[in-house]
């Protein structure tokens, strides 16, 4: 009893005191703060113990804390576009949990071998449901062919015809006699025929072949290139589609399955053949990497940063260790809130821990000055704390009041990565002003010594608002404004992730293949005949390279195709299985063909002087090792040629029922909706052509979606919350400063600093080449929070003396700003691109507003002081 | 007793089956002896016309009677020349259809009339796809043979007709298509009618 009443007439006087001071309305604040600091100075073991206790429940509910690193759950889901993209998810969900693998070799017998060895080796890993492997399914390679065009078709069978005796005499001679005379034969033959050319794909492989084997090197003859004609053009790609299992009940769903397919890809390593993975799986795993590989680093970083300016500013290793205590209870403190209020942090979230670190130390700093600043006196440490509360209360309120409102600001936004940063961020500076106000009296009450610190110093000379550095503050922040203009967001989710990780690296890689490109629209559709209806109309338009469905995997000119199969396929038999024939009845026999024979029968063409000149050398170095080297390449991936053009003979019409299930599934959902899928002309990656396209797609599909859709509509959604947040808080902060300072120049004097502070932050963007993206869009919103901070200590405290700068006001600003400046610039350590664009912009951002604070703020204040004043 | 009734159901399933697979092996055997027939009377009829004693023009219409009624025009026209693409007119696709069968004479002379001592013979007929490949040994010059596979296809009411001819698995249908097709680049469709004209009998 005795003790609630002291509370509370401890309360009223510090009302009456706070009120006999206050200049600018603020004695309620004042004697809230004083009357908190008092009672905890009364009773600093008991509130000491209560917060350990708190620290700890913390820490057992932040241990559950995920990392979810699915953009596409960053907006809202009710935005028409993410409706839209959802109801694909939905009717075809392995879209979003397939892995792909990428191979590509030389030539394709190499990639084949490895993407055998890929597929076999994940039939029965665990955790992996279903492995496309089209360049070695045995549907495909029976059929696989009828997918090219007519022409390279019939440019295949031909070749097979021409070669197929070739064929058939190698495998039963395989040696380097019987291929020369074989090659001669077939040039014979072909040359007879007028065709020698067809064959200058063979006469390459055979170049490289000899020229390496006369080297003692074995180079082996790529024959299902030369036979398909693309030797010696640029490297084979295949890709495997890998199908997990999710099991549910992991942290990770998938990780089982990208476990699997890391090893089979380790195993099949080989130094001619590159193997990429990538797929959303692959590129979040990557990504979430990325994001936390560093931020402990960056963490422990900014640390040491932090704890580096506070011993400049506090001057104590006492002072120092209950300042960073203060912090690790702030940062504690509010990741045990994140669980409670978010659940599940994102990639723009995880962020909250270094912004902490900034933030959460500013309160501390400029506790302590103020303490520094009232103590020595003969009163009772309790009293001086109290009257500390009391003098700095008002403007600790605001701050945490201006800074969690910026963070609150992005809550009303459709970005739900930022809100869910504003939330945790708003939380957490209102955490860290109570920790302050909180842990700090009650060790100084402990420890009466760490009220006093070393002699403050004052701050750097160039800071003192002088009018030249003034100046030039304003017209840096006038060419600023000119050059802000250049400023753009740049929405596509790849833009944010590690450009040098393999996830993206492979992901890119496939954007540069027409077919296989990723980036591509989706369209959900009811029927067949409504996918028939709208293929064409889609291919008319000008951005629009093709149209998939399910009647698109129909080959073309199918019957056409088959009429040609049909026409080859004796030869096709005779080189598979047939009794080789000596052609040319000339009696030369095939094993007085040498290496210098066939050079001297070879033509002219470029091809054919390429494999003389190849011979010749072979015929001169004339070694064991150089005839064994020749015979291994020629013959090494021999029979993976018998193998496909054995299937080749059981080619058969595609019909629709016939497709191999994981193609139909493609195109037509279990839910029996039907997918349109629309492939551009142009490179999605450039903005401007992305957009063109989106909007040539949704104009006549209004529900199309897929990547680029969303990317697109993401734009729109984080550029309007981006604004929001912004006039929200500027809103916020104009409101504030008008109630504490009640004058249109504090006003002034308080948010024009920031605003051309957001004019250098946006100028850095345009001339680093570092747009807005969706992890540093949070920089401007969060500059006016903060720099209202130090906007709001200097105006009051200019108010208050004419000789600011004598104060410890803007050593205390400038310390805490330098603390938050050093936390943020860590984050640009990270990997991941979204992360440390964020705490590069935000450390540029920050030092303008402490910049264009100390220059503008001061002068202006005073000026509307002298004017209400003389009013 | 539920096994014995499952395996009584299936009798009459696995009769009609036996009775399909008789059927197809008979319908093969039956189009096997049809090639044959026709291969057989190609190679007599055109030996006989190669190695007559009668003047040249009258060897030559003999051969070309032998090749016309053996062989299957439209699908060699069509494999050969694709009117539309090659960009022939109604004309010269109408003296194309002429020409062809003495330009297939011509090279049934030139490819196979060099050993015309011994008569060809044939050996065997297999199936290929929905044609019969049959099996003749072409005497050549040498003394040797030359085997060349007949590529015979019903035709239905128009009988067993030679669409393509093999050797070593090499086609003669491919081989002119990509010759023709070469003419047909340099000089067109009247290149093509001239290189006929000069090449059939």
């Amino acid at each position: 009893m005795t003790i609630t009443t002291g509370v509370w007439a401890a309360f009223g006087q510090g009302i009456a005191m706070a009120e006999l001071s206050d200049q600018a309305g603020t004695g309620r604040i004042a004697a809230a703060v004083g009357w908190w600091v008092g009672l905890v100075t009364r009773a600093p073991l008991a509130v000491l113990a209560a917060l350990t206790a708190l620290v700890g429940i913390s820490i057992w509910a932040a241990a559950g804390l995920e990392i979810d690193t699915d953009s596409s759950r960053m907006l809202n889901p009710e935005l028409p576009f993410q409706a839209d993209a959802l109801a694909l998810r939905a009717a075809f969900p392995e879209d979003k949990t397939a892995i792909l693998i990428l191979v590509e070799a030389e030539t394709a017998e190499t990639a084949d071998q490895a993407v055998t060895q890929i597929a076999t080796k994940l039939e029965d890993a665990p955790g992996i449901a279903r492995v496309f492997a089209p360049s070695i399914d045995p549907y495909l390679l029976r059929n696989g062919l009828l997918w090219s065009d007519l022409a390279a078709f019939d440019g295949q069978m031909r070749r097979i015809s021409q070669s197929a005796n070739l064929i058939a005499t190698l495998r039963s001679d395989p040696n380097v006699a019987g291929f020369l005379s074989a090659l001669d034969q077939a040039r014979r033959l072909a040359e007879g025929a007028g065709r020698g050319a067809d064959l200058a794909p063979i006469y390459q492989e055979a170049a490289k072949v000899f020229d390496a084997a006369a080297e003692g090197r074995v180079a082996p003859l790529a024959w299902i290139s030369a036979m398909a004609g693309d030797a010696g053009s640029s490297a084979v790609l295949r890709v495997l589609t890998v199908t997990p299992e999710p099991d549910y009940t992991a942290l990770n769903p998938v990780k089982p399955a990208l476990t699997a397919v890391s090893a089979a890809v380790d195993q099949a390593a080989a130094p001619d053949v590159s193997i990429g993975i990538t797929g959303d799986p692959a590129l979040r795993a990557e990504e979430l990497r990325s994001v936390t590989a560093r931020i402990f680093w960056s963490l422990a970083l900014s640390v040491v940063f932090v704890a580096g300016v506070l011993w400049l500013a506090l001057g104590s290793l006492g002072r120092m260790g209950i300042s960073l205590a203060a912090l690790l209870a702030t940062l504690v403190l509010t990741a045990g809130a994140a669980a409670v209020t978010v659940g599940s942090l994102n990639l723009i979230s995880i962020a909250f821990i270094v912004l902490m670190v900034g933030l959460g130390i500013d309160f501390a700093i400029h506790f302590l000055a103020h303490l520094d600043e009232k103590s020595g006196g003969p009163e009772p440490t309790g009293e001086t704390l109290a009257r500390t509360g009391r003098s700095l209360g008002p403007a600790l309120v605001l701050a945490a009041g201006s800074t969690s409102l910026a963070f609150f600001a992005f809550t009303v936004t459709d970005f739900r990565g930022m809100a869910q940063l504003g939330v945790i961020g708003g939380v957490g500076v209102l955490i860290a002003f109570a920790v302050a106000i909180t842990l700090l009296p009650a060790a100084v009450a402990l420890r009466p010594a760490l009220a006093l610190g070393k002699p403050r110093g004052a701050v750097p000379g160039f800071l003192r608002a002088r009018p030249v550095f003034t100046l030039s503050m304003v017209v840096l922040g006038l060419a600023s404004a000119m050059i802000a203009t250049g400023a753009r967001f740049d929405s596509d989710p790849m833009g944010l992730r590690d450009p040098e990780s393999g996830s993206v690296q492979s992901f890119l890689r496939l954007t540069q293949e027409p077919g296989r490109n990723p980036l591509r629209a989706s369209l959900l559709v009811a029927d067949a005949e409504e996918a028939a209806r709208l293929a064409p109309v889609f291919e008319a338009l000008p951005s629009v390279d093709r149209v998939l469905s399910l009647d698109a995997l129909i080959p073309e000119a199918q019957g056409r195709k088959l009429d040609l199969l049909d026409l080859a396929w004796p030869s096709l038999d005779h080189a598979v299985q047939g009794v080789p024939e000596d052609l040319t009845g000339d009696n030369e026999g095939r094993a007085l063909l040498s290496p210098i024979s066939l050079a001297a029968n070879l033509g002219d063409s470029p091809a054919e002087r390429s494999l003389a000149a190849a011979l010749t050398r072979f015929a001169y170095a004339a070694t064991p090792r150089a005839q064994t080297a020749a015979e291994e390449a020629l013959f090494l991936h021999f029979p993976a040629l018998l193998q496909r053009l054995s299937a080749l003979t059981e080619m058969d019409e595609v019909t629709r029922a016939g497709l191999p299930s994981v193609l139909r599934e493609r195109y037509l959902s279990p839910s029996g909706q039907y997918r349109i899928e629309i492939l551009p002309v142009g490179d999605l990656a450039d903005p401007s052509t992305r957009s063109s396209f989106v909007a040539e797609i949704t104009s006549f599909a209004p529900k199309a979606t897929g990547g680029p859709v969303q990317i697109e509509g993401a734009r729109g959604a984080v550029s309007a919350a981006m604004l929001v947040a912004l006039a929200v808080s500027l809103a916020g902060a104009a409101m504030l400063s008008g109630l504490v300072l009640r004058s249109l120049t504090g006003v002034v004097a308080i948010l024009l600093p920031i605003l051309l502070a957001g004019a250098v932050c946006m100028a850095a963007t345009v001339l680093l080449d570092m747009p807005f993206n969706y992890a540093n869009v949070i920089v401007l919103p969060l500059m006016i929070g903060i720099g209202v901070d130090t906007g709001i200590h200097l105006a009051l405290r200019a108010r208050q003396e004419d000789a600011v700068f004598e104060t410890a006001t803007p050593m205390a600003a400038f310390y805490s700003a330098l603390t938050t400046i050093a936390a943020f610039g860590t984050l640009g350590l990270s990997h991941h691109v979204g992360t440390a664009s964020m705490g590069i912009l935000l450390a540029i951002g920050l030092s303008a507003t402490v910049l264009m604070c100390f220059a503008l703020t001061p002068p202006l204040a005073r000026l509307g002081r002298d004017r209400f004043t003389r009013s | 007793m539920r096994l014995t009734a499952s395996l009584a159901r299936l009798v009459p399933v696995l009769a009609l089956l036996a009775l399909l697979l008789a059927a197809a092996a008979q319908a093969t055997a039956a189009d096997r002896d049809a090639a044959l027939a026709r291969a057989g009377a190609l190679v007599e009829a055109a030996h006989g016309a190669l190695t007559a004693s009668a003047a040249t023009e009258d060897k030559h219409a003999l051969l070309k009677r032998a090749i016309g009624d053996s062989f299957a025009f439209d699908v060699w026209e069509r494999f050969l020349v694709d009117a539309e693409t090659a960009g022939l007119t109604p004309e010269q696709s109408e003296e194309f259809r002429a020409l062809l069968p003495g330009f297939l004479a011509q090279l049934y002379s030139d490819q196979f009339g060099k050993g015309l001592e011994a008569k060809p013979e044939i050996s065997e007929a297999r199936q290929a796809r929905r044609d019969v490949l049959v099996r003749a040994a072409i005497p050549r010059a040498n003394g040797k043979t030359l085997p060349v596979d007949w590529r015979i296809r019903d035709f239905g009411e128009r009988g067993h007709l030679v669409i393509d001819v093999m050797v070593g698995g090499t086609s003669f249908l491919i081989l002119k298509r990509d010759e023709f097709d070469g003419i047909l680049k340099s000089g067109g469709p009247a290149a093509l009618l001239d290189f006929m004209r000069e090449n059939s009998i």
